[in-house]
């Protein structure tokens, strides 16, 4: 798969949006722990635009197939699907994180579904928000859904048939009360909103200080 | 602008089944539909305007304050659940119950006016139904998985014990707390074996038998435990649960049937001797009864004939008085009939048809008596030593057996030592136990009078022994024995109840032991016979016998003693005649004789008119009449077939007398 | 009187984010930049600053690790966390480690108030 039709986006522009994600995760976070009443911990976050066949690849490798995804949509000036996604073998771990140790195997699976769905809109919601308002934009976001499957099954949900959308592909670790959960946070944008984004990024980093270069000693 | 008009379709709202909330980019409440006034109480006048804050004053709102931020500033939607979030909002039902919800906020309006619609939903009957079936569910789990004496395990599809019954928490001895969440493989010795069973099952592919595996208590001991696996889902969740059955009992089990296997064969071989032993025991017994019955059968029809014989022989004599060869002969035949009836009597003897007429004797002062006698017959070349313990107890038996079995014993003593050598006799009290009674199946247990006679002769060898008790079996040369004495002995021993046993090594010697069941009673004084001259009488005799010419015979001889005879040929016609009111003394009758009515019933019937007659019984072949054992009823006098006349007359007189003595005592 | 503030970030943006606020206030002050908690704890030595500003979320060491290392190093040196995970157990523990917290994005007015704190308290700068 070629990407000479994918967006790239420049170092700075990359920085800018791991900084955004950072942000987004960092509140997400705060939400979180409300829910489970302890510390939760994230790890820096690790971002790339794939196009989709990569991020595929990305969830395929680690040998973990199955997965269980939270979907929202999302609409407004960038449009497209966020997906929290992580193994279905790690969700009892998080329903448990989320509800409490001292349920049984029989109400965590009956409160499976609600605990992930709540969990995903907190993480998904933050991210999104925060981007939103670094851009000063409105999005209009959907209600959560869960559904399981694997890699390909949720980057082929889109009704974009377009094998060169790109996959804002964000990798974080969060630890809960036990065991650490790996997940994964997906933005599917279709090309448009990829520009955009772009747009909007260099927009951000001017209104930040300048894309040129800044008045203090660097030691990076 | 009007706040209920807020979105313009105040109708649909009001129709809607949910509580639809709008709120402005203030935070307030823009429009609160009918549902929402019903299930919060709170009308749309009274709350438009204000914050859900102050609707809800002092309720906890959690995420809902944030979410509606997140709503109205970056248009993020949010779900709030009553699973994760019970009973948010103080709502109710229209029954005024808890209304249980889910809420969702999302953002609404325009780019321009920024709005938020919180839309509540009622979950309270799904709630309710869930909590139902979940309570169904449990009851039925309960009863079969929390009760179950099986261990019931449930790990996930990576191995994790997610669940476990309380029979598996005993099993292991961990608490609950300490298994949940734990690799299982860390319980088990056989962790191979565990990973095979479960991982198979997952895999769809479940072993078909039993697997068993030995399991590691938390307290270090092992546990064998036998494990069928299965897989189940739940959404989109594999598990796989195992029953594991606790084997420890059934290994038990099965190494002690091994064993019992391993000595199963000694064990048979041990059994199949003792049957053996038994069954010969029983064979012999049963030759020796069957013998007996042969021989008895013979020797009583045998002693009538002779009874005949001998009864007109005496009459012969008679006649034939003057003549002096003719009286030779005719003491000659008459010594024949007297031998022949002794060999018959040896063989009722045997075929312990002989009527008995026992008495308590106490056995020690009985063999001293015999002391003489015994010398006499054993001779010189023989020491005879007696061992007879003092305090010997009574015994209920014939004398006159007894002293002719210790003659027959000690004649064969000395025959066997061929006229030179030792003889001890003894007499004990012994106790024969069960475990003797076991050994010797044929003897009772109990307490006995035995009587022991030992020889230094020859011995006898195991063929010998065998054969030992059988009539006309003799090991003397031919004609010097008559092969009866020991089965007499044997005879005699049975009939009395008591236990005969030879002992014997080649070359050695022989000892031979009767033992005589124990009497309680006290000694019965042995009435003399007394060897008065022959007296008759004048009296009138009654004669019962169905035998003509047994019964001609018989009143001759009455006739010639001088007494005077009534004749009957049955009971029946013998009642008769004393029914009559004749005035008889004595009654003579034979045991056994045809018709309804029995000799014994006769006598009884003929004591109740006359208390004071005599009765006197004849018989060959008493056993029938009499009670088992061969023992008469007290009071009751025999005279056994075949009898000299000198017999009867002895024993008429003295029963005659009897009778007299207790009519005077009366 | 011009102080020496240090802005660790491993973000070049977030970097810039709080050089923006910092001239907003202070525009003669010095400025050090740092990327990773090696550099920092270099500068530190090196140049003395009297205020760090430290974000919470980097590779390698955390920003609250390095906020008590500085602390260690140079008593003197005035830290703030910075971060938008503003959870109250990581303030907490920046206020353990003898630093302040400030939620990101940062804005000028909580940077002022870090910075105006009164003369005396250990959080002050006189």
């Amino acid at each position: 798969m070629t990407d000479q039709t994918m967006v790239s986006l420049s170092p700075l522009e990359l920085d800018a949006l791991t900084e955004l994600v950072n942000l987004g995760v960092g509140n997400a976070a705060v939400g979180l722990r409300e829910m489970v009443k302890e510390e939760v911990l994230l790890s820096v976050p690790k971002v790339a635009i794939l196009t989709r066949q990569q991020a595929i690849e990305n969830l395929g490798e680690g040998a973990v197939k199955r997965l269980v995804a939270v979907h929202q949509n999302f609409d407004g000036d960038i449009r497209g699907r966020a997906l929290l996604m992580f193994p279905e073998a790690q969700s009892m771990e998080l329903v448990r994180a989320v509800v409490g140790g001292d349920l049984s195997l029989d109400d965590l699976i009956e409160l499976e579904q609600e605990a992930l769905a709540e969990t995903g809109n907190i993480l998904l919601n933050g991210c999104l928000s925060t981007l939103a308002n670094s851009f000063g934009r409105t999005l209009r976001v959907s209600l959560p859904e869960v559904v399981h499957g694997d890699g390909s099954e949720f980057f082929n949900l889109t009704s974009w048939p377009r094998a060169d959308d790109g996959v804002l592909f964000i990798y974080i670790n969060f630890a809960l009360r036990r065991g650490d959960i790996q997940g994964y946070l997906a933005m599917l944008l279709d090309l448009p909103s990829l520009v955009t984004l772009k747009e909007l990024l260099a927009s951000y980093i001017v209104s930040i200080g300048g894309a040129t270069t800044t008045s203090a000693t660097n030691a990076s | 602008m009007q706040a209920s008009d807020a979105l313009g379709a105040t109708a649909v709202l009001d129709a809607i089944d949910g509580g639809v909330i709008v709120i402005d980019d203030a935070e307030r409440v823009a429009g609160w539909n009918r549902w929402m006034e019903v299930a919060s109480g709170f009308a749309e006048a009274q709350v438009l305007g204000r914050t859900l804050a102050e609707i809800f004053a002092g309720v906890d709102l959690k995420r809902l304050p944030a979410a509606i931020r997140a709503a109205l500033g970056s248009g993020g939607s949010a779900i709030i659940t009553h699973a994760l979030n019970p009973a948010l909002l103080p709502l109710q039902t229209r029954s005024q119950r808890p209304l249980f919800h889910d809420i969702t906020v999302s953002p609404a309006g325009s780019a321009q006016a920024s709005r938020c619609l919180v839309f509540i939903s009622d979950v309270t009957m799904a709630t309710k139904r869930e909590r139902f079936l979940r309570l169904r569910q449990n009851a039925r789990y309960d009863a079969v998985v929390a009760r179950a004496a099986d261990v019931i395990l449930t790990v996930d599809d990576a191995g994790v014990v997610q669940f476990i019954n309380a029979a598996g928490v005993s099993q292991f001895g961990y608490p609950e707390t300490e298994l949940l969440g734990r690799a299982a493989v860390e319980m088990f010795q056989t962790r191979d074996a565990w990973i095979a069973n479960w991982r198979s099952a997952l895999e769809g592919s479940p072993f078909s038998q039993p697997v068993e595996l030995i399991a590691q208590r938390k307290d270090g001991s092992a546990s064998y435990l036998e494990a069928s696996a299965s897989r189940w889902s739940s959404g989109t969740r594999t598990f796989v649960t195992v029953i594991l059955r606790d084997i420890n009992q059934r290994r038990a089990t099965d190494a002690a049937l091994r064993e019992l296997n391993q000595t199963l064969e000694e064990r048979v071989q041990q059994r199949t001797a003792q049957l053996m032993k038994a069954e010969e025991t029983l064979r012999q017994s049963q030759k020796m009864e069957a013998i007996g019955n042969l021989t008895g059968g013979i020797a009583h029809d045998f002693n009538n004939l002779l009874h005949i014989i001998g009864a007109n022989l005496h009459l012969l004599k008679r006649d034939v008085a003057g003549n002096e060869p003719a009286q030779l002969r005719v003491q000659r035949a008459l010594d024949g009939v007297a031998r022949s009836a002794k060999l018959s009597s040896q063989l009722l003897a045997f075929a312990r048809q002989q009527p008995l007429d026992p008495r308590v004797i106490h056995v020690e002062g009985f063999i001293r008596d015999m002391d003489d006698m015994l010398r006499k017959a054993v001779g010189d070349g023989i020491t005879i030593d007696m061992v007879l313990d003092a305090g010997l107890w009574n015994t209920l038996v014939d004398p006159g057996n007894v002293e002719n079995a210790l003659l027959n014993l000690a004649i064969n003593a000395r025959d066997a030592m061929e006229g030179r050598g030792r003889l001890k006799i003894e007499a004990s009290n012994v106790n024969l136990d069960a475990d003797y009674a076991r050994a010797n199946p044929e003897v009772m247990p109990g307490q006995y009078v035995l009587l022991a006679v030992t020889d230094t002769g020859t011995g006898m060898t195991a063929e010998v022994l065998q054969q030992a008790f059988d009539p006309f079996f003799t090991t003397k040369p031919d004609g010097r024995g008559t092969g009866l004495g020991l089965s007499m002995v044997y005879g005699f021993v049975k009939q009395s109840g008591g236990h005969i046993k030879i002992d014997s090594i080649v070359g050695q010697g022989t000892c031979i032991r009767i033992y005589l069941p124990r009497s309680l009673q006290a000694e019965d004084h042995l009435v003399e016979v007394d060897a008065t001259p022959v007296a008759g009488g004048s009296e009138m005799v009654l004669v019962a016998e169905d035998d003509d010419s047994v019964r001609d015979a018989v009143v001759a001889m009455f006739n010639d003693l001088g007494y005077r005879v009534l004749k009957a040929r049955d009971a029946q016609s013998a009642l008769t005649i004393i029914e009559s009111g004749m005035p008889i003394d004595l009654l003579f009758t034979d045991v056994v004789m045809p018709g309804p009515l029995q000799s014994t019933e006769l006598a009884r019937k003929a004591r109740e008119r006359m208390p004071h007659l005599a009765v006197l019984f004849t018989s060959g072949y008493s056993q029938n009449a009499l009670a088992p054992g061969g023992r008469l009823a007290a009071e009751v006098e025999l005279l056994s077939k075949p009898y000299s006349r000198e017999a009867l007359a002895r024993k008429v007189r003295h029963v005659l007398t009897s009778a007299a003595e207790r009519r005077s005592r009366a | 009187m011009t102080r020496k503030v240090l802005i660790v970030d491993d973000s070049k943006l977030a970097r810039m984010a709080a050089i923006k606020a910092l001239i907003s206030l202070h525009p003669d002050w010095t400025r050090l930049e740092a990327a990773d908690a090696a550099t920092a704890l270099e500068l530190v030595q090196r140049e003395t600053p009297d205020v760090a500003l430290v974000d919470f979320n980097m590779p390698g060491m955390d920003g609250l690790t390095l906020a008590a290392e500085v602390r260690q190093l140079d008593p003197k040196v005035r830290v703030a966390v910075i971060s938008a995970n503003h959870q109250v157990e990581v303030v907490r523990r920046a206020h353990a480690a003898g630093a302040a917290f400030l939620p990101k994005p940062l804005t000028a007015e909580a940077l002022r108030e870090f910075l105006g704190s009164t003369p005396g308290s250990p959080q002050g700068v006189p």
